[in-house]
């Protein structure tokens, strides 16, 4: 056990964020940082869902600034690709290579289901 | 300020043996969750876990209480959720067991079935992922029912840093 001189401790924030920009090539990119627990889900599941809803045809959902991406998170994000695909729209999902949340989205299969990228210029010509 | 050597090690095993050991109490809501995470990101890197393994403990438990405030069925009177965290002791195969304790329906996540993810999006109903992220960040689950509560062990493992 190492004699530590300075102790530290990992803490997880309790900031969600939900933020979007639409592109002059037509589609929408909804940034979502913060922890994608049930909490962070409840906080921004509403914006989330009107976001993807009032996209005028394709949805990036860039996650490479996210936290942590809980079963729920996976959820809201599936249930709005559904819906998004339901008006001939596509969703494609950005995130940080070798991250957490890019393990989680291949070891659960959604990748099979919502495209996922590491590179931003390539999410961009999947849309 | 001066210590007697006594003193002094009776301090330094006392200290050791907190920082092998922690345990927590939650209620069974969104916040008591996030206040579990907290605990965790607080006690685990000073029982020397990884940064990955702590990442791989945080998602085994925001599953496991995920499953418990859905579908345990908790009285109002019985909201409590108990956590412990213990680090084993051995250097050369380290690991950590984090111990969750609710006093639920009986329900066992290593026994439950789960089916696949749909192939294709209009079928995917997203339900079980969380049973599928438990089983797969855990490198051995193991449950028991005891005095009326579900406990879950989740035990991570990892290769002592070159």
């Amino acid at each position: 056990m190492s004699n530590l001189a300075v102790c530290f401790f990992l803490s997880i924030s309790k900031i969600m964020a939900i933020d979007f920009n639409d592109a002059p090539e037509g589609f929408r990119t909804v940034r979502i940082t913060g922890r994608l627990d049930i909490s962070g889900t409840d906080d921004i599941a509403t914006r989330f869902t009107a976001l993807t809803a009032t996209a005028d045809q394709h949805v990036m959902v860039d996650l490479s600034a996210l936290e942590f991406l809980a079963s729920i998170g996976i959820r809201a994000i599936i249930t709005n690709a559904k819906a998004l695909q339901q008006r001939g729209g596509k969703m494609v999902l950005l995130v940080q290579a070798g991250s957490s949340i890019e393990k989680t989205l291949t070891t659960t299969g959604v990748d099979a289901l919502i495209p996922l990228f590491t590179d931003a210029a390539q999410a961009r010509a999947a849309l | 300020m001066a210590q007697t050597p006594v003193n002094a090690e009776a301090n330094a095993e006392a200290n050791a043996e907190a920082t092998l050991h922690a345990k927590f109490q939650v209620q069974a809501t969104p916040e008591g969750a996030r206040a579990a995470a907290q605990w965790l990101w607080a006690q685990a890197p000073r029982m020397d876990v990884p940064r990955s393994a702590i990442e791989r403990l945080d998602i085994c438990l925001a599953e496991a209480l995920a499953n418990i405030i859905s579908h345990a069925q908790l009285a109002p009177s019985a909201q409590a959720i108990d956590l412990n965290l213990q680090r084993s002791a051995s250097a050369s195969s380290p690991e950590v067991a984090l111990g969750i304790w609710d006093r639920g329906t009986a329900f066992d996540p290593t026994a439950a079935v789960v089916r696949p993810l749909a192939s294709n999006l209009p079928d995917a109903t997203p339900g079980g992922l969380g049973l599928v992220m438990l089983r797969s960040n855990a490198d051995a689950l193991s449950y028991q029912r005891e005095g009326g509560r579900n406990g879950l062990t989740i035990t991570v493992a990892w290769t002592q840093a070159s």
